[in-house]
């Protein structure tokens, strides 16, 4: 039953109790009717466990020299009918190595199926077979053979290549792809998609254009494809970045998540990356109630983590933020031990032993390859050479959105401590010690504005923060330097989070967002968290517009061209237009895609070119 | 409000267990997740960005109606929240305070909250599409718009707003009371008309002279407010 409130009158304290004990009704009766809910829900794991993803990775060389950035594209379809699939939005990448060790591990955003992303090769690689690893969340709950695989060749030319004296290459190829389709050329997708190429053979710095049509009629058939154009040396080469061969090995469906010892207990990460973790408490019979996560910065986020088992919780942050910490904190104890789980796979792709050998010619192709990056390096800024960062619009709105009230200190005389600041500006924050102990209590704002009373302030101490993270040691908060803090928000509602409500809350942001080098106290547990990439945009120079500005530039790029994430339907086609460098030779291009409908495309065509006679 | 409360609930009830069954390929309807009553960590996961918020107490007991724009009850719609899509959620909008606001189940008990307006993207109730226009630079007035008509260059927003308005005069009559203040907005070509009479939409459509010349020999009534806006949707029906 609610207490009366000392603050409100006698009519009021009868329409608060009513009020209460219409709510405690309505919990309830809303018990007895969401039974069949309950029932229902029941069902749903039965469906979701069908749901069996699958992805494609297409990156746009099979081979790489280290120091080179290696791009791709994901395509993450539903199994059961090819379509590319929203449920998961992020998915995991690695570089593995021939001794089953990750090299390289990020995560991207996933957006209706679709995401791409890069990796800069380290020039720490040592020359060898890897294999690029990618996968949702809700994958690893199934067998690691439902993981997409694909050989990816890395030398490293600073040190010296393995040379085969037989006079024959052993690259040896691993196969990962299980698929039965075999490569076949534009007749397959003739009614899907039409490629034309201006000309098979250019001289250096010409103008390729490939237009892209489909001839296929249906207005709503959207056809999804990534395009890239890289040197071709057939020793090089493997059939694995081809979606088509992709297909799913019959027999996998039989195997699951824990015939390879694992428990497969991964949730599908539809809003953002889930964060698994465990928290030891040893004065808690249930830790894990009333534990908090907060991100902290401009766009803070706070949230009640969900209780998985145990002492095991779960968390689902949004995407569009990047947050380098994780700030774990509880309103009923201290003394949390967390640990937060990796969350890539640990399973090893149990690659066979390989070893790679080049025969003479490989190895010049590789030199000049190798040649044709120092010049790059050489000549050009990184971003040309590595991308630059796609314009992205961050969130900005801390998770309680527009505060009732913002205080810019710099409007105002700064005091020398935050003491004099509450008491001097902020009317609607009261500070004082009730029950023993200080705190920080809000004006409250309905109670304010529908009854006679004014001046009312919540009976129940607000959620306090810095930078958005909570901190309940309010002599702490109050000997921060108040020249750190830039503004103070204040909401002056309840404000309800997972099972807690907290009577309005006080935000101090600091300048940057970023607390300023203030410690925090021991209470909040700082856990360091790595964000989703921001995918780079690929660089590639217009010789038309700019030919006589880069004339004495050498453009000696590998990768002619990337280009993910294109999108033509029946009434608009794509004309992609690039120039082709300094480097003479043979090219493949290759087009993957997916249409709407879960059709899979897939075409190469190599051009040739040709020194320029042009002076 | 405080007598619309039971009723309130109790649409609430007769609603939560029965609104999953639109069933469609997306993961939604595989959860068949329609309640707030977070079953499963799964459940619970999934609604966390909409399922927390500033208390939603907005109570007018000495004005007659009330603040929602259609009814004062709960109904099950579309929400996309931060570039999210959230189905059958339980929303209302408030079109006196701009508020857009959901019920959840805290400890067993009901509570309603607002939805944050800088991360609402839109939403759909009751077969209306609404709109939330945040950028300041947008042609539109930033806020809350029903999207009544969206073709390539033609698109329709009817603006929904309820007002205070005057007294009854009549004794133990309330002394005011919420009235329906709605005004239709027509993009055409990029071009904001604001039109509130026959002569408003002919100038909107100045630069397509058949459809003028339709409007013009047409019988349609453009007088009231909903006059305007069905009759703004058989215009655009020519189109």
């Amino acid at each position: 039953m609610a207490e009366p409130r000392k603050n409100l009158t006698t009519g009021q304290n009868e329409q608060l109790m009513k009020t209460h004990h219409q709510y405690k009704i309505s919990g309830f009766l809303l018990a007895v009717w969401m039974l069949p809910a309950f029932l229902l829900a029941q069902n749903h794991p039965d469906g979701l466990q069908q749901y069996q993803e699958k992805v494609f990775v297409h990156t746009d060389k099979p081979y790489y020299l280290t120091g080179e950035t290696l791009w791709f594209q994901a395509y993450c379809t539903n199994l059961s009918n090819g379509q590319l699939t929203e449920l998961s939005s992020v998915l995991y990448v690695e570089l593995i190595n021939s001794n089953n060790q990750p090299v390289m591990q990020l995560k991207t955003s996933l957006k209706s199926g679709i995401g791409n992303g890069q990796m800069l090769l380290s020039s720490q690689l040592s020359t060898g077979s890897y294999v690029l690893r990618a996968y949702t969340a809700w994958m690893r709950n199934s067998h690691q053979k439902f993981f997409y695989r694909q050989e990816i060749t890395v030398i490293n030319p600073l040190n010296a290549l393995p040379a085969n004296t037989n006079g024959e290459d052993t690259v040896v190829k691993l196969e990962l792809s299980s698929g039965t389709e075999t490569l076949n050329n534009e007749s397959n997708f003739k009614n899907t998609l039409k490629v034309i190429i201006n000309k098979e053979i250019y001289t250096t710095r010409e103008a390729v254009m490939i237009d892209l049509v489909t001839s296929d009629n249906q207005p709503d058939q959207v056809l999804t494809l990534s395009v890239s154009v890289y040197p071709y040396y057939q020793q090089l080469e493997n059939n694995s970045n081809n979606i088509l061969l992709t297909t799913e090995d019959p027999e996998s469906r039989e195997l699951s998540a824990e015939q390879e010892g694992e428990k497969s207990h991964y949730f599908p990460e539809t809003i953002g990356p889930i964060i698994y973790g465990k928290i030891e408490n040893r004065e808690h019979s249930d830790p894990k109630n009333h534990l908090f996560v907060s991100t902290g910065g401009k766009a803070s986020r706070t949230y009640e983590v969900v209780g998985t088992d145990s002492n095991n919780f779960a968390v689902e942050l949004p995407l569009g933020i990047d947050y380098e910490y994780l700030y774990f904190w509880s309103t009923k104890y201290t003394g949390t031990d967390i640990t937060l789980q990796d969350p890539f796979d640990k399973r090893p792709p149990q690659l066979p032993a390989t070893s790679l050998q080049f025969d003479s010619s490989t190895i010049e192709f590789i030199e000049g390859q190798s040649v044709n990056m120092q010049l790059s390096n050489l000549y050009h800024e990184y971003t040309k050479i590595h991308g630059h960062q796609q314009l992205k619009t961050n969130k900005e709105t801390p998770f309680y959105g527009q505060p009732e009230f913002q205080y810019y200190l710099d409007d105002y005389t700064r005091f020398p401590s935050l003491k004099e600041v509450f008491v001097e500006y902020i009317r609607y924050v009261s500070h004082r010690k009730k029950g023993g102990s200080s705190n920080f209590y809000v004006w409250d704002d309905y109670t304010n504005s529908q009854s006679l009373a004014n001046n009312v302030f919540f009976d129940q101490p607000a959620l306090v923060m810095l930078d958005g993270i909570p901190v309940h040691d309010q002599q702490w908060i109050m000997n921060i330097d108040p020249l750190l803090i830039e503004s103070i928000d204040v909401v002056t509602k309840k404000y309800f989070i997972g099972n807690e409500v907290f009577s309005g809350v006080v935000n101090l942001k600091t300048y940057h967002h970023d607390l300023a080098g203030v410690e925090l106290p021991l209470s909040i547990e700082k856990k360091p968290y790595k964000s989703l990439q921001n995918p780079m945009e690929f660089y590639y120079p217009n010789h038309g517009e700019n030919a006589s500005e880069n004339r004495r530039i050498p453009d000696r790029r590998n990768t002619l061209y990337w280009n993910p994430g294109i999108e033509i339907t029946s009434e608009k086609s794509e004309q992609l237009q690039f120039y082709t460098g300094d480097t003479t030779g043979e090219y493949l291009i290759v087009i993957n895609g997916i249409t709407s409908q879960g059709t899979l495309v897939h075409l190469t065509k190599k051009i040739r070119v040709i020194k320029s006679n042009a002076p | 409000m405080r007598k619309s409360l039971p009723i309130q609930i109790f649409a609430i009830l007769l609603l939560l267990p029965f609104c999953g069954n639109g069933q469609n390929n997306s993961f939604q309807a595989l959860l068949k997740d329609n309640s707030y009553n977070h079953t499963t960590p799964l459940q619970s996961l999934h609604f966390q960005q909409i399922t927390q918020g500033k208390e939603y107490r907005h109570f007018y007991p000495n004005i007659k109606g009330h603040q929602y724009w259609n009814k004062s009850i709960y109904e099950s719609g579309t929400l996309t929240f931060e570039g999210v899509t959230y189905r059958e959620v339980l929303l209302n909008f408030d079109s006196y305070n701009n508020l857009v606001t959901t019920t959840v189940v805290q400890n067993g008990l009901s509570k309603n909250i607002i939805l944050d307006n800088l991360k609402i993207d839109g939403f759909r109730i009751n077969d209306h599409n609404f709109v939330n226009i945040r950028d300041s630079t947008n042609i539109l007035t930033p806020g809350i718009y029903i999207l009544a008509f969206e073709g390539p260059s033609v698109q329709l927003f009817v603006n929904t707003q309820k007002k205070v308005v005057g007294n009854t005069g009549r004794p133990g009559e309330p002394l005011k009371k919420f009235a329906v203040e709605e005004s239709n907005i027509l993009l055409v070509d990029g071009k904001m008309h604001i039109v509130k009479n026959k002569k408003d939409v002919i100038e909107a459509f100045s630069e397509r002279p058949q459809l003028a010349a339709f409007i013009r020999s047409s019988k349609l009534r453009f007088k009231k407010n909903n006059e305007m806006t069905s009759s703004l949707l058989v215009i655009l029906g020519e189109l």
